[in-house]
């Protein structure tokens, strides 16, 4: 794959577009990427940033000595914020609260926004969350914070599989096993995702249309 | 967020998953703010000791509001919660007085220390140091993790199987892994430990062109199944002989047994190397060809019947297993949990045994891999004056009915027969009390009888289930917040020292219990003895740094300052037996015959001579023998469902289960398969009570192919919460509210893994008591 997504102004490290990958064929679903978020963002047991996605497909058929058929497969997807070059959020949020950054980073001016949740209706990726105590959106900031120390998102630093990675976009996305789009997640073309995602063989294959969502109140 | 004045306090997560995964807390004003993991240099040779999500939750699990701050006496009930604070005078006071009533009363056989695993470093409790060297207390030997693992290997190997076993690093020779209930992704998942080793080791074959496939053979599909060539074979709990059986079955048919192997380094598969004890027909190879005593020929069509695999996926495996140049073949310790745990971990061995794959490179010997140390050896609590020791399960029996208690019947050693009940329970970092032991709702009964159990000390940093059951409560300092010094432990893929600094902030009454022990040990007359030679913390550190294991020479306390740590590679280790494979007249095995024990002579006789419950057996042999909660059990008409428990990626055993953060991201569900949904109307989501004839827990449906008809699933840890004068319904969700307290035939073992249940709705009343308890219903 390869995409010429640089923000205008070009440059220096600031003046790039940064996204996030992930090596599907590593992840486990042990959610220490969310959790190690929502402790460092002190989310407590409120709205997550990043969440798993477990899928799984296969039926199982019954033999009439009571033995079982099947052809079972899962794999995880890991999903935050993909701080698109065309973002929908960005574009429908009536009160201008939603910018791009110069990293490239989608923010949410939390002084300004007013609550309406347009934003969480237009991302296809379900990124913005509505935070009920605040009374305004919140969402994956990059952690910028700690890209400006030289660090890594906390998500990236935290996984036990290195399956998520960070930089910047094209050069992560530059390579030819990378994806913007596997199993359900919609076509790249909406809001141009920089999340270059290497697919594992199951959400490759024809079966991976079967595929349920397994926790769909989770995410 | 703001990172402005940040300091770091190095730590270590300090759980028994045994891997001492890096925790660098970032503090300002005394507090915690979050938690950060290794994002030192990373190498293949030296990879990063990343947290997983369980370290990650450290700061709420420290500051948690179960967590204890201050000595607490029992006012209400055992078991009711009630408790009132009372000052440290008091309480040790109150101590030594119990534990000088008790031991003047019944002697010193009448305390007991059950199995913990939350100790400072995991190690052996200061307060057992104290009681030591105050006349000792009745003992334990083995423990809830594998005891019928190390019964099983023990006759077949003359070793407990907890260091013996092969190490990943053989897969770099094998083109097939096999793993019975085994997921180090989820056991070992730390960023150096087995789970992501296993990964590297898989991508490395890739690279190198070379097929390491898995199969996993598992009632629960794992996340270690990734590939499409990897397979799943699930089979129902505690068939695994029969799957076995039926395997050999069909691996004679088609002459892929290794005759050679089994001929010169095994006796009892073959009637020729049966030992002259045993009667005719008696080998495994009569066993499985029907001309055993059954009479019956274990074909996989046999198997089939029993397992829930079909025969055809039996035979194809035999033959994958077969023709493999070197497959891997491994257990968890999930399968071994069952009533016929021993029998399952020998079979699962055999197949390593059957096919030659042992003691060569890329090999194993079917056990689990070793398991490392997590902390230099001292402080140890001494010797234990007492020589008499109970399988570590039966503690409850040994409270209800002592005496009874033989070595023929419950595996007593070093007497013949106890000679009083336990009195005095000292429980230090441990919740098998209750939550992590069996059948809680009679577990209440016996300790609510305050005849019985006299006395219960609790010792521990939050106030879980078992600490419930305290008369009197000490609260412990965590690992984290004391200076330590720990070593890799389960960190398979590195060796380490580190020297942890202690956490900062507001400890309340909390008390380490190093200091703990030694205020009993001053009441008790006994100080200079406790203390020993050295009485410095500096010193002790100091001493314990120095019987570190290290692949280099230790250093100095001064060269390893608190807030340091050092690693290396560690060192590659070869097979599995590889000496005895290469010569085994020169290293014949710590077995009786030298050789692999396939029919046991020690079993035969102990089958002979054992008293056992009515319907229970015990086989020299690893055939399958039908649990009675098994799937074959007589009572599947009544609680048609299997229920098993695994580690899922929320806690490791009841640690981290009941932080909130944790059951945001990680919610406990009882997986369901859809056949069984629709079968006993279940949707996804909704909140069921899972039960049988010992309780009725809640659980909520997850509805997933990824686990096989008939059975269902909970990770372990849940905290138990019922209303114990009322329902008992537990609305934590805790398996062991459900499971048996009945142990395995040979080594007395916990068998949570047999379990049967049934599924059913909440009734009107039960919600209201649900709502009344605060859940959301």
């Amino acid at each position: 794959m390869s995409s010429s997504k640089t923000s205008a102004t070009g440059g220096g490290q600031r003046h790039q577009q940064f996204g996030f990958s992930f090596d599907q064929t590593r992840c486990t679903g042990c959610h220490t990427c969310e959790l190690a978020c929502k402790d460092y963002h002190h989310l407590g047991d409120g709205v997550a940033f990043r969440t798993i996605h477990e899928f799984a497909g296969g039926t199982w058929r019954e033999n009439p000595d009571g033995s079982w058929e099947q052809d079972v497969f899962a794999f995880y997807l890991s999903m935050s914020c993909n701080h698109c070059s065309n973002a929908a959020c960005l574009r429908f949020c009536p009160s201008d609260s939603i910018t791009k950054d110069d990293m490239g980073f989608v923010r949410v001016n939390e002084r300004t926004c007013v609550g309406c949740q347009s934003c969480m209706v237009a991302c296809p990726y379900h990124a913005p969350r509505f935070d009920e105590a605040l009374g305004h959106t919140v969402k994956c900031d990059g952690c910028r914070d700690r890209i400006e120390e030289g660090l890594q998102p906390v998500c990236v630093e935290a996984c036990p599989q290195r399956a998520l990675g960070f930089g910047i976009y094209n050069d992560l996305a530059d390579h030819p096993a990378m994806v913007e789009k596997v199993g359900m997640m919609p076509d790249p073309q909406i809001t141009q995702p920089n999340y270059a995602i290497e697919p594992c063989e199951f959400s490759r294959s024809s079966a991976a249309a079967q595929a349920r969502l397994l926790n769909c109140r989770e995410v | 967020m703001d990172r402005s004045n940040l300091q770091t306090t190095l730590q270590s997560c300090g759980v028994n998953c045994g891997s001492r995964c890096q925790l660098r807390f970032q503090i300002r004003d005394d507090q915690i703010q979050w938690v950060e993991t290794d994002n030192s240099h990373n190498s293949d040779e030296l990879p990063q000791m990343r947290a997983c999500a369980c370290g990650r939750a450290t700061a709420h699990w420290l500051s948690c509001k179960e967590r204890l701050n201050t000595p607490l006496k029992r006012t209400g009930p055992r078991g009711s919660g009630q408790f009132a604070p009372i000052s440290w005078d008091e309480a040790l006071d109150e101590m030594a007085t119990q534990l000088q009533r008790i031991v003047s009363t019944y002697g010193n056989e009448a305390i007991f220390f059950p199995f913990g695993t939350g100790l400072e470093n995991a190690g052996k409790s200061p307060l057992e140091r104290v009681v030591n060297l105050y006349g000792g207390h009745l003992d334990y030997y083995s423990d809830y993790s594998s005891c019928q693992l190390q019964s099983a290997t023990m006759a077949l190997y003359g070793d407990d199987g907890y260091s013996s076993g092969s190490s990943f690093d053989q897969l770099a020779h094998s083109d097939l892994l096999v793993m019975f209930g085994s997921t180090p992704l989820e056991t070992r998942q730390g960023g150096a430990s087995l789970g992501f080793q296993l990964t590297r080791l898989r991508e490395q074959a890739k690279r190198e062109g070379r097929s390491l496939s898995v199969i996993s053979i598992d009632p629960r599909h794992t996340d270690a199944l990734t590939e499409a060539d990897d397979e799943w074979i699930p089979i129902r709990p505690g068939t695994d002989a029969a799957f076995v059986a039926g395997t050999v079955h069909e691996l004679i048919a088609a002459g892929l047994v290794d005759e050679q192997f089994l001929a010169h380094y095994c006796i009892g598969f073959d009637e020729d190397t049966l030992p002259a004890s045993a009667p005719a027909h008696s080998s495994y190879r009569s066993y499985v060809m029907g001309e055993g005593p059954d009479a019956t020929v274990k074909t996989p069509e046999w198997a089939a019947r029993i397992t829930g695999c079909p025969a055809h996926r039996i035979r194809a495996f035999a033959h994958r297993l077969g023709r493999a140049q070197r497959a891997f073949i491994t257990q968890g310790w999930g399968p071994q949990r069952s009533e016929y745990g021993e029998q399952t971990a020998r079979a699962i061995c055999l197949l390593a045994l059957a096919t030659g794959n042992f003691g060569l490179p890329g090999t194993n010997s079917g056990t689990r891999e070793p398991i490392f140390a997590s902390t230099p050896a001292l402080p140890d609590a001494g010797e234990n004056p007492v020589t008499t020791a109970i399988p570590p399960f039966l503690w409850t029996e040994a409270v209800a009915r002592g005496p009874e208690l033989t070595a023929h019947s419950h595996g007593v050693r070093g007497k013949e027969r106890l000679d009083v009940p336990i009195k005095m329970i000292i429980n230090h970092g441990g919740n098998c009390i209750t939550n992590q032991h069996a059948d809680i709702n009679a577990v209440h009964d016996i300790l609510a009888d305050e005849s019985l159990c006299e006395y219960i000390v609790g010792c521990d940093i939050v106030l879980n289930d078992s600490a419930r059951y305290a008369d009197l409560l000490l609260p412990d300092l965590a690992l984290a917040e004391q200076e330590n010094l720990v070593m890799g432990g389960n960190i398979d893929q590195l060796s380490l020292l580190r020297h942890g600094g202690a956490l900062p902030g507001d400890l309340h009454e909390r008390r380490s219990s190093w200091n703990i022990a030694r205020g009993l040990a001053e009441r008790l007359g006994v100080l200079d003895a406790f203390e020993g030679a050295s009485r410095e913390s500096r010193e002790r550190l100091s001493e314990r740094l120095g019987s570190a294991e290290f692949p280099e020479p230790a250093p100095s306390l001064d060269e390893l300052p608190a807030n340091h740590e050092c690693r290396a590679p560690r060192p590659t280790l070869g097979p599995a037996y590889e000496a005895f494979r290469a010569d085994p007249q020169a290293h014949p095995l710590p077995t009786p015959s030298g050789k692999v024990e396939i029919y046991s002579e020690q079993l035969a006789r102990l089958a002979d001579e054992a008293i056992l419950p009515a319907g229970q057996a015990i086989s020299p042999l690893p055939c399958y023998i039908p649990a009675l909660e098994g799937p074959e059990g007589p009572g599947a008409a009544d609680f048609p469902l299997q229920f098993i428990t695994y580690h899922g990626h929320q806690s490791v055993h009841s640690n981290f289960a009941q932080l909130d953060i944790v059951q945001s991201v990680l919610p406990s569900r009882l997986l369901v398969n859809p056949v069984d949904a629709a079968r006993f109307g279940v949707e996804d989501g909704q909140p069921l009570v899972v039960e049988n004839r010992r309780g009725a827990l809640v659980a909520r449906a997850r509805i997933t192919p990824r686990i096989m008809p008939g059975v269902v699933a909970l990770p372990n840890g849940a905290w138990h919460d019922a209303d114990m004068a009322g329902s008992r319904l537990d609305w934590g969700g805790c398996a062991n509210t459900l499971t048996s307290l009945s142990p395995s035939p040979l080594s007395k073992g916990n068998a949570h893994n047999s379990c049967q249940v049934r599924l059913r709705q909440l009734t009107d009343e039960e919600r209201r008591e649900g709502r009344e308890r605060g859940y959301e219903l």
